[in-house]
């Protein structure tokens, strides 16, 4: 039976997992700056801006993620332990119980079309003739 | 003696006995003042200490979040070590694995142990804001008793003022002192009870006992002649 690496999630009641080569580190929460016009807020980390992305209701620590190949990070989330999994399907099986993987690159992608989409009532850029 | 000197002398006797005991419930209250000036200076010495309580709670308080937040960054480590002996994978990532894992779960239990002492200090300090509360009660109860003790202090010695203007602004009136006052009252005792005594013997009295009797008398018998012959003089 394989194993994954990685590490074990929950936010509010729904637990998953996070494979080892997308986990970066958890960190302790910095402050987070809402972004307006886009469900995101932006923390600064090391010296570098980080996207945050709030998947539940802030909780003490940031959990970072490497996205192709960008630092992204995640709020909401509190990290329950790391360490080997039976794998199963598209999660993990957790002393007998199927835990999902969290599919966050899914999360990132419906922000960038969040962002990128085009606001109600906004003027069309149409070039005059 | 006739009544209106025995109820003089008694007069008299009765204020004296009355600024005697003025003067013993004076001495009473000035000691219970004593007590109270003493019970005020102990409640001070004991709410002198209580006072830097508080901000010695405080830094109690301060010493914990410092302490709390340390271990909770000691688990975020192991947490992260973990996850490099995941990255790191079979055999040693495992190793890595186990021992972080360990390692967070005995800063959990120390983390669960500092906020169970927190909850007893916030325990300890509403108890100590309580017994704050209750000294100063204490404190103020104590001195409102010391003032109504003084106060009762004055009034005693008004009292036992005015007693002794009475007594100086009757004695004239009476014609007698306290002290002769009190040795009337006593002799008009003694002599109805000597005089009981002798109506008890009335039967009994032969010879023997007339003569002894007479012996036992001749004293009081010697002082009425003298006073007689003073006033015969």
């Amino acid at each position: 039976m394989s194993e994954r690496a990685g590490l074990l999630v929950h936010s509010r009641d729904a637990e998953g997992f996070v494979p080892a080569d997308v986990a970066v580190n958890v960190v302790p929460a910095p402050t987070l700056s809402a972004v307006t016009g886009a469900p995101l807020e932006m923390a600064l980390l090391g010296g570098r801006v980080l996207p945050v992305l709030p998947l539940g209701p802030r909780t003490g620590t940031l959990l970072v993620c490497r996205l192709a190949g960008e630092l992204v990070g995640f709020s909401g989330l509190e990290v329950d332990r790391a360490g080997f999994f039976t794998a199963a399907g598209a999660g993990v099986l957790v002393d007998g119980r199927f835990v999902p993987e969290l599919d966050l690159a899914g999360e990132l992608r419906n922000v960038e079309r969040a962002v990128a989409a085009p606001r109600l009532g906004a003027p069309s850029r149409t070039p005059v003739s | 003696m006739s009544d209106e000197v025995l109820d003089e002398a008694t007069l008299v006797a009765a204020l004296d006995a009355t600024r005697t005991a003025l003067e013993k419930s004076g001495a009473s209250l000035e000691a219970a003042s004593g007590a109270a000036a003493r019970g005020q200076s102990e409640l001070e010495s004991i709410s002198d200490p209580a006072r830097g309580l508080p901000s010695r709670g405080r830094d109690v308080r301060a010493s914990l979040q410092v302490l709390h937040q340390a271990l909770e960054r000691a688990k975020l480590s192991a947490l992260n070590a973990g996850l490099e002996g995941a990255r790191i994978g079979d055999p040693l990532g495992k190793a890595v694995v186990d021992l972080a894992g360990d390692l967070r779960e005995l800063v959990s239990r120390g983390i669960e142990s500092l906020e169970a002492h927190a909850t007893v200090l916030a325990e300890i300090e509403h108890e100590r804001e309580r017994w704050i509360e209750g000294l100063a009660r204490a404190r103020d109860a104590l001195s409102a008793l010391a003032e109504e003790i003084a106060a009762s202090v004055r009034h005693s010695q008004d009292a036992d003022a005015a007693l002794a203007a009475l007594q100086r602004g009757l004695s004239p009136v009476l014609g007698t002192d306290p002290e002769t006052a009190r040795a009337l009252l006593l002799i008009s005792e003694q002599s109805s009870r000597l005089a009981a005594t002798l109506m008890d013997l009335g039967g009994r009295r032969d010879a023997a006992t007339r003569v002894r009797l007479r012996e036992a008398l001749a004293p009081v018998l010697a002082a009425v002649a003298d006073d007689r012959e003073s006033d015969g003089s």
